[in-house]
This record gives C-alpha cells, structure tokens and sequence, in this order.
C-alpha cells in the first residue's frame, strides 16, 4: 500500500517536474533569444563574434537546465570519454538521437559548437533569435548546408549532427542519412561518434512530453575515441564511394554501440532520398 | 477491368505533357546525370525511377540536388525532393519552382 502510494507520488512529481522543465526550456530559450538579440547587438558589433558568445551562452545554460532537471529528479544522466574531445580540431561530433532533450545535452556537452538545426527550430519563435543569433546551420538548403558544415570544420570549429535526421523510431533500424558521410569524407575532419542511451526510452518521437515514464529516466552519454576520416581525393563517384562506405561503418558501429543487430544501408536503392540528414 | 487501365493510360498521357513541357529542364537532367553520375544516356527517360532504375542513393540524391541548384539557380527543399521518383518527377518539381 505504502509502496503504491509512493510510486503514485514519484510519478506525479516527476510529471509536474517534467511541465516545469519543458516549461523553463521555452521561456528561457525565448528570454536567450531576447537577450542574445537585443543584447548582444547592442554589445558585441561584429557579427561572426556575437555568435560565438551566444553559442557559448547555450551552452552555459544548457548544463545549467541539465542541472536543473537533474535536481528536480525527472533523470540522472552521465557522460562518459569527454576527453577524446579536441577543441578548435575541426571536429564532427555524431550521435544518435533517442530523445527530445539529447541536443541539450551535447551542446551543453560541447561547448561553443556549433549545431545542425531543423529548419523547423529556426522559424519556431520560441526560438528563432537564438538560433540565427548564433549562427547554427539550417538543413533546408543541402547545397549550404554541406558548404557551411565544411568550411566551419575547416576552420577548426565542433560541428555537431544528428545523422538519423530525426529522433530514433524506437525498434526501427538505425539509418544514417548521407550528410555527415558526405561533408567528412570531404573535409577529412575528426568523426567523434557520441553513444546516447535513454532507459526507460522518453520523449522518443511522437511521445506526447506527459506520457512519462515508469521510473526516472537515465541518460548516458559515451564520448567515443574519435575517428580520423582520410580526405577523399578524385571526382565525385570516387568522393560519394568513400561517404558510403564511411556511412555504413558508422551505422555498422552505433548498431554495435547500442547492440541492435537490424542494420538499414544508408545506400540502399528505392530509399526516399533526402528522408534523412 | 478496364476502369484501372484507363488511369493508368491518363497518368502516362500526363507524365508524356510534362515532358514535353520540361524537355530542356528533362535534357539538362540527363547531362547531369551522364556526366556526373555516369550513367548511360540511353537508359534515361523521363519515367525511369532515379532510386530503382537508375541506381541513385541518397549519398548521390544530394549531390543531384547540388548540381542541380548550380545549374538551373534552383533549389529543390529536401521536403520536395522526397516524394520524387523518376527523372520526369524531378523535371516537374524543377519547373514548379
């Protein structure tokens, strides 16, 4: 009885703790937009610069919100390997996307980097200011999408993607789309493939935010040694070869990672094209 | 019995009109897809399917829309691009832009 009781508290504070933090993510994402937009201008001239201190803001706050949720008791989260992160190396950091809050995390995780948005995040106007402010890339246009992610690698800078394009469909098989295949093989940057698990899975797609789960969530983060990817040489048949090949070793090692033996190709022929970034 | 292969008669009779009507966005189509993708002309048409009979992956998908984009100064959004399935598909998409 004692024990029913307690469970039925756990869950109910865990689903006021989860309202609350949604609830502090928006208004604060939108209260950083204000601040990096209006602030931010006013201080900082120099655009390139202005965007580099709000990135480094969202990350600053992110572990702050991580914190947050942490101590509100919704999950507990580790991170594991942060050292095999080489600062201003030009650095693709991959990771699987099993959750909602996954990018918080890594941008927390990260610090300063920049990220590969949905262009659904940039015309949201919770969070729009934030997003141009500091100058995170739009996967609308692929054409700059692939541009911008190589030359920002160029220049030293941590990109982060989610090559799944979306969040993971829970049992469905890992698929990786071809961008961060493409752009590596093409810029020979660092792949820092990150390992995310998520027990029980939460906030997975199309998961309303109040269907919680039965216990607290646990969200761990593995920071793999990264791989050094060789710059592809030749014309572009030779180029797309390599990003294939780079693609299916990459799906082949998550698949590994989170110990699911159904593995999609990337490459398969009859897949919607561009279903995935 | 016959109410299917009507459809599929009309269908074909429309993808026939687009073409006509996109045949140089069609032509430059296949140049790119020759050039770069090395595949043979001869086995391009406007209703062959990219994916399925032409071999195009989604690695090769954005480097179409990318050659594309410099060609014609028009963009196809990932978006459209994915319920494309043949060249004439593309041609279309292209042309409504």
């Amino acid at each position: 009885m004692l024990q029913v009781l307690g469970r039925t508290l756990d869950r109910g504070w865990r689903l006021i703790g989860t309202g609350l933090s949604f609830a502090v993510f928006g208004i604060g994402g939108f209260i950083l937009g204000l601040v990096a937009v209006v602030g931010l201008r006013l201080v900082i001239r120099d655009r390139a610069r202005r965007a580099q201190v709000a990135r480094l803001m969202v990350s600053r706050t992110f572990r702050g919100f991580v914190l947050f949720m942490s101590n509100v008791g919704v999950l507990r989260w580790s991170v594991e390997g942060a050292s095999h992160w080489k600062r201003d190396q030009g650095c693709m950091v991959v990771a699987n996307h099993p959750t909602l809050i996954d990018v918080v995390f890594l941008l927390g995780l990260f610090e300063g980097a920049d990220c590969v948005v949905k262009a659904g995040v940039i015309t949201n106007p919770f969070w729009s200011m934030l997003v141009r402010t500091a100058d995170y890339i739009s996967n609308e246009d692929l054409g700059a999408l692939l541009a911008e992610t190589a030359n920002r690698l160029k220049a030293g800078r941590t990109v982060i993607l989610f090559p799944e394009g979306t969040r993971t469909v829970p049992g469905a098989p890992l698929s990786f789309g071809p961008v961060a295949g493409l752009v590596a093989v093409r810029t020979g940057c660092q792949l820092l493939p990150v390992v995310i698990t998520c027990t029980p899975p939460t906030l997975y797609k199309h998961l309303p935010w109040y269907r919680i789960p039965e216990r607290r969530v646990d969200l761990r983060l593995r920071v793999c040694p990264g791989w050094s990817v060789a710059l592809a040489e030749g014309k572009g048949t030779d180029q797309r070869r390599a990003a294939r090949a780079l693609t299916r070793d990459l799906e082949a090692f998550f698949g590994r990672e989170l110990g699911s033996a159904t593995l999609s190709d990337a490459s398969r022929g009859g897949e919607p094209a561009g279903a995935a970034l | 019995m016959t109410l299917p292969r009507w459809r599929s008669a009309r269908r074909a009779d429309s993808a026939l009109n687009r073409s006509e009507m996109n045949d140089e966005l069609f032509q430059q189509i296949c140049d790119v897809l020759a050039e770069e993708f090395e595949i043979p002309r001869e086995s391009i048409r406007p209703d062959s399917n990219l994916f399925q009979d032409l071999g195009i992956d989604s690695i090769d998908a954005v480097d179409l829309i990318v050659r594309l984009r410099e060609l014609t100064g028009k963009h196809v959004p990932p978006d459209r691009f994915k319920a494309v399935r043949t060249v004439g598909d593309v041609a279309a998409v292209l042309q409504s832009l």
